[in-house]
């Protein structure tokens, strides 16, 4: 925690979070989340739920204030890194995944190749993130709003505040974000079954 | 947003729009109705660019599409990281030093570690991933541990030990088998059938072993049974024994999904039962999780594949799946001439075709008798399994008989019961004719070629690629010629051949061909038995029912009256022949608006199949139960519940009284009786149907909370029909079902809940329907996490909280409710206390609550914590009069009590205190309290 303080108060208003912060961020959400899947016995995390409480872990109990309680926008710098982390989290698991049920285990004894959890198929992670990566190289913007409200799983309101942009201006990209990505995910399935057909 | 330089755009050949364009044209067109206006809109807009108005509806397209898409942000679903962290190589589990890690699956993880005391051993330790009850898993194994300690058989790797880590987790301590699955050992070392087989033997005596001391596996695969080579002979080892059957309730069975609704795990090696989730289980699962091992061994696939069962995971419908399928033959999976098969052989050590011939005959039929879904046509053992392999090594005669065609058959037909309206007239005619074909083949030897001939075309009717190659491809007439040649134009077994023809090529989906053959059927039978016989009348109505299965309903409704015409004229005697011809032409009426003329063709279907039929009333249920969906569509109840009526006698007669299936259609009519108003006729059959159950040792829990909340919804139609105690009994346990069919976290337990309470309620019970609410609240609660939620979510919980709230509220407002109403009450107040702070009627509610329940080790922080919300300090009336109400609660302080009311009561006359809100209420309800109450 205390390295993703630190970081945090090195930033300035305006500074995109550095790939250290994100790091540092990746670390702790990490171990969050093993202490936390270790603990309780239902299985699911939101991750949303993960990325509040890291964030109420490192600024401390809201009503103790001082010098070491962190700056307001230090939140947004924070609630940007977690999004960026949360998503190579999910994104390693996908592939981890990917490569165990394609054999790609190497100089291992593969058990039970075939009960490997599945994501439904409205959420193949790994194809939603080419797409995304897709329109994040035609607008960053948009990138950067999906991963907050996908992967970090924030409110709108939450990803205007981390975008600096109004809420009807997030709601409105959104829904724009939304449907490319619809249209993206579906246009490229669609392709693949014209194509190259079953594997 | 801001516009951001557009980078690696992938269609650069004409310049695009940035996206903050296009999605300004996004936005404003959803911002117009959707319609032509939007439509002119847009192309103003755009400026008439076709491109940019197509991209543009398209993505509009795919937002009206793309509903809830990405909307409930990502999940982390399973502890994978988290378990890799928590034991790795190095760390000690228990007196077990992980020294390598062997593999990792989807419930565990395998490491191969090393006991120092109280002796040095080498061992493998498995530790189970997914968050399971660690306690009920290690009592389980415990339970079975006895058992497990006879085992005691080379090809058995014992489990040592069980225990749980430091954060929780179940392990399993086991013999190190270093080997390789089976499957992946033989395809390595390049077995051969024969050497397969003989691998399995050695598997089987392992499992027989298991058997005869008790202990079933319960998850026999290729990753379970490991192959080490010894002494240049190569020896199975069973892993995980007791294993399966320790962590069953959390994730065998039926259950293959986690809370998330996503699969976990195909059971491609699981028998029927076992994937039903019954509890009955016997050794004859691991003989059908062998037999699927053997399946793979020879032809490199299980017998259903993980896609074939995905499709039927939701709703237990593999369970169902797996009991009326029957894999298709082994030596039809290999196909010559696929460069894949080529392969596949190399690893046996053949060609294609001697694999292709090895897998028929005796083989197929040992694979089949293992993988009966009826565990009573399946080898009752491992050794009997064993033993018949055994004997084809020895070239002896097995035991295993082929699957029968009638039992083939009958299968079909069970698989596309929607299809069977055809196929039961085409299959009349198929018995028949093999009949026929019987008789005649001992009658005239030279003439049974022929016969054999049609009859293996015939006997794969539903597997239309084996065996019936050589006939796939042959035309009518040449079959006519052949049969014509063998036994004469006039015989009639040309008819019957012909119309078998016809059958099997319905089966194959070759309806033209088919259509052929039909019609050459109906003229021999015509030339032969006359043109008003019965035996043309039969193909005609046959010629009908293919005509409509090819769509040509005109066709159909002509060739089916024409039939029946003659049918009926031709003999007083009413006839079942016609009886799929009535069902399908009542079909095409119907759809023709004939909604009358199909009931009439329906009821002389019925009253036929009711004179004639002596068998199961199999027909007369099919009669009736398109006719009672034929009543329901015209809306007329009484007619309906008449033929209702029927049916449900049909059923009665034809199932044993505690079949499950009978008492669906029970718990079917009476949800009918209950939509349509008859809250009393619809208790009878549910009354007969929960009897039934009750006296069924497991019953099928999803048909029990059907039947018991079907019972509490009539109830709360027409509560005249249960007095309040027996609605009672009935909501508890309705309660109780659902949380053993759903998850207490489901939805549909919560929705159960909800309602539950609403019914204890009306029943006088607040106490109960408090308890209810106070639970969903709960579950509710801890569902959505103790964090930041989405505004959605949080307005659910305050809304949920609030309602809560309310209810205790009513209920503190009340006098002399039971003890355990005021208990529930107090607890409700509890629970969403965090919704509520410093707010001073939940504070007021929780107090009184407390005094009326007893509980005054509570009063004075509430009464302090009340003062602070109230503003009010020092002496108050109103803390006055929560402390009077707290004081007459024992009789030693009763005095007292009505000497603090009168000084609030006095108090409050004060000008400070007059006005001051909910004093006067909370005066009179003291008062009350100590006068009016005694």
């Amino acid at each position: 925690m205390a390295e993703v303080t630190q970081l945090l108060q090195a930033l300035k208003a305006g500074d995109d979070a550095s790939d250290e912060l994100i790091e540092a961020v990746y670390g702790e959400l990490r171990r969050l989340a093993a202490t936390k899947l270790a603990r309780e016995r239902g299985q699911t995390l939101q991750a949303t739920a993960l990325v509040h409480e890291a964030w109420m872990r490192i600024a401390g109990p809201p009503e103790q204030t001082g010098a070491t309680q962190l700056r307001f926008e230090n939140r947004a710098h924070f609630l940007g890194a977690a999004a960026e982390a949360m998503r190579r989290i999910l994104i390693e698991r996908a592939r981890r995944r990917h490569s165990l049920r394609h054999g790609g285990a190497h100089g291992r004894v593969e058990l039970e190749p075939d009960a490997l959890v599945e994501l439904p198929p409205t959420t193949d992670l790994l194809e939603l993130d080419e797409a995304l990566q897709r329109l994040a190289a035609m607008d960053p913007a948009y990138g950067k709003l999906v991963e907050l409200r996908f992967f970090a799983g924030l409110s709108i309101v939450e990803a205007a505040e981390v975008l600096g942009v109004s809420r009807a201006t997030a709601d409105r990209s959104w829904a724009f974000a939304r449907a490319w990505l619809f249209k993206e995910l579906n246009d490229s399935r669609v392709g693949e079954a014209d194509g190259d057909g079953a594997e | 947003m801001t516009g951001q330089p557009r980078t690696g755009a992938p269609r650069p050949s004409t310049p695009e729009p940035s996206l903050p364009a296009l999605e300004r044209l996004f936005a404003g067109a959803l911002n117009r109705p959707a319609g032509p206006a939007r439509g002119r809109w847009l192309k103003n807009a755009a400026g008439h660019d076709p491109d940019l108005i197509a991209e543009v509806t398209s993505l509009i397209e795919a937002h009206e599409a793309s509903t809830g898409f990405l909307e409930s942000g990502a999940v982390v679903e399973s502890p994978g990281p988290a378990a890799a962290e928590e034991v790795k190589v190095g760390s000690t589990v228990g007196p077990y030093r992980l020294e390598e890690e062997l593999g990792e699956g989807g419930f565990g993880v395998v490491f191969r570690a090393v006991q120092e005391v109280p002796l040095r051993r080498e061992v493998a330790l498995k530790v189970i991933k997914l968050g399971m009850d660690t306690r009920q898993v290690i009592a389980r194994f415990e339970a079975e541990r006895q058992a497990l300690a006879l085992l005691d058989h080379p090809s058995i790797a014992r489990v040592l030990d069980a225990g749980a880590t430091d954060r929780g987790r179940p392990y399993f301590v086991m013999d190190l088998a270093p080997g390789q699955p089976i499957t992946a050992y033989c395809d390595a070392h390049r077995l051969s059938i024969r050497e397969r087989i003989e691998v399995f033997l050695d598997l089987c005596a392992a499992i027989q072993h298991a058997h005869q001391r008790g202990v079933i596996h319960r998850d026999i695969k290729p990753s379970n049974v490991l192959v080490v080579p010894l002494e240049g002979r190569a020896v199975p080892k069973v892993i995980d024994f007791g294993i399966a059957k320790a962590t069953s309730s959390d994730f065998g069975g039926g259950t293959l999904f986690t809370e998330m609704g996503q699969v976990i795990g195909t059971p491609v090696y699981m028998s029927p039962e076992q994937a039903s989730g019954s509890s009955d289980i016997d050794t004859r699962t691991d003989v059908y999780s062998l037999g699927v091992l053997l399946h793979e061994l020879l032809t490199g696939e299980t017998p259903f594949s993980t896609e074939e069962l995905r499709e039927h995971v939701s709703g237990g419908d593999i369970a169902t799946f797996l009991a009326e399928s029957i894999p298709s033959p082994m030596a039809s999976r290999i196909d010559p001439n696929a460069a894949a098969t080529a392969e596949l052989g190399q690893r046996r050590r053949c060609t294609p075709t001697e694999l292709r011939r090895s897998l028929r005959g005796d083989l197929e039929n040992i694979v089949h008798c293992a993988l009966a879904p009826e565990r009573d046509r399946r080898y009752e053992s491992a050794a009997a399994f064993a033993r018949d392999l055994a004997r084809l090594l020895g070239n002896r005669p097995i035991e295993a008989a082929p699957p029968s065609a009638f039992y083939r058959t009958v299968k079909f037909l069970r698989r596309h019961r929607v299809a069977a309206i055809a196929s039961t007239a085409v299959f009349a005619a198929l018995v028949t004719g093999l009949a026929v074909a019987f008789q005649s083949l001992s009658a005239r030897r030279d003439q049974a070629a022929v016969l054999r001939e049609i009859f293996s075309a015939t006997r794969y009717a539903d597997a239309p690629d084996e065996g019936a190659g050589e006939v796939r491809d042959m035309q009518t007439a040449e079959l006519d010629r052949m049969v014509t040649r063998a036994f004469g134009a006039g015989d009639a077994i040309r008819v019957d051949a012909l119309g078998t023809l016809a059958d099997r090529l319905i089966s194959a989906g070759q309806l033209e061909a088919a259509l052929e053959a039909q019609n050459a059927a109906l003229i021999a039978a015509r030339s032969i038995h006359g043109d008003a016989s019965i035996q043309a009348v039969r193909q005609q109505a046959a010629l009908g029912l293919l005509h409509a299965r090819r769509g040509d309903r005109m066709q159909a409704r002509e060739e089916l009256l024409a039939a029946l015409s003659i049918d009926r004229a031709l003999t007083s005697q009413p006839s079942n022949v016609l009886h799929q011809a009535r069902l399908e032409l009542a079909e095409i009426l119907e759809d023709s608006g004939d909604r009358e003329g199909a009931i009439t063709l329906l009821e002389e279907a019925d009253l036929i199949a009711a004179t004639v039929e002596a068998g199961d009333g199999s027909l007369r249920i099919e009669a009736l139960e398109k006719l009672v969906a034929l009543a329901r569509r015209t809306g007329d109840v009484g007619r309906t519940k008449v033929i209702f009526d029927r049916l449900i006698e049909q059923y009665g007669r034809r199932y044993a009284e505690d079949s499950a299936f009978l008492v669906s259609r029970y718990v079917e009519y009476a949800t009918w009786l209950a939509s349509v108003g008859l809250a009393e006729e619809a208790s009878l059959p549910l009354d007969v149907a929960l009897d039934s159950l009750d006296r069924t040792a497991a019953p099928p829990i999803g048909l029990l909370f059907d039947t018991v909340s079907t019972l509490n919804r009539v109830y709360a139609q027409d509560p005249s029909l249960a007095t309040d105690s027996a609605a009672r009994a009935s909501l508890n346990r309705e309660v109780e079902v659902a949380r053993e069919r759903f998850s207490p976290e489901a939805t549909e337990y919560l929705d159960t809940l909800a309602r539950c309470a609403a019914d204890f309620q009306r029943r006088g019970d607040i106490g109960r329907s408090t308890e209810l609410l106070n639970e969903r609240f709960e579950r509710f609660e801890a569902l959505t996490g103790g964090n930041e939620l989405a505004e959605a979510t949080q307005r659910a919980r305050t809304d949920l909280a609030e309602e809560l709230l309310k209810r205790a509220d009513a209920v503190r407002r009340q006098t002399g409710l039971p003890l355990n109403t005021y208990r529930a009450a107090r607890q409700a107040a509890e629970l969403v206390a965090p919704y509520f702070p410093g707010n001073r009627n939940h504070l007021e509610t929780r107090l009184v609550l407390a005094t009326r329940t007893g509980e005054f080790s509570q009063m004075l922080s509430l009464l302090e914590e009340f003062e602070r919300a109230s503003g009010v300090t020092g002496v108050h009336p109103l803390t006055l009069a929560m402390q009077a109400i707290a004081f007459h609660q024992t009789p030693a302080t009763q005095r007292l009590a009505r000497q603090t009311l009168s000084r609030a009561q006095e108090l409050a006359r004060r000008p400070e205190f007059v006005s001051l809100p909910g004093l006067q209420e909370a005066l009179e309800w003291a008062a009350e309290t100590i006068y009016g109450g005694g």
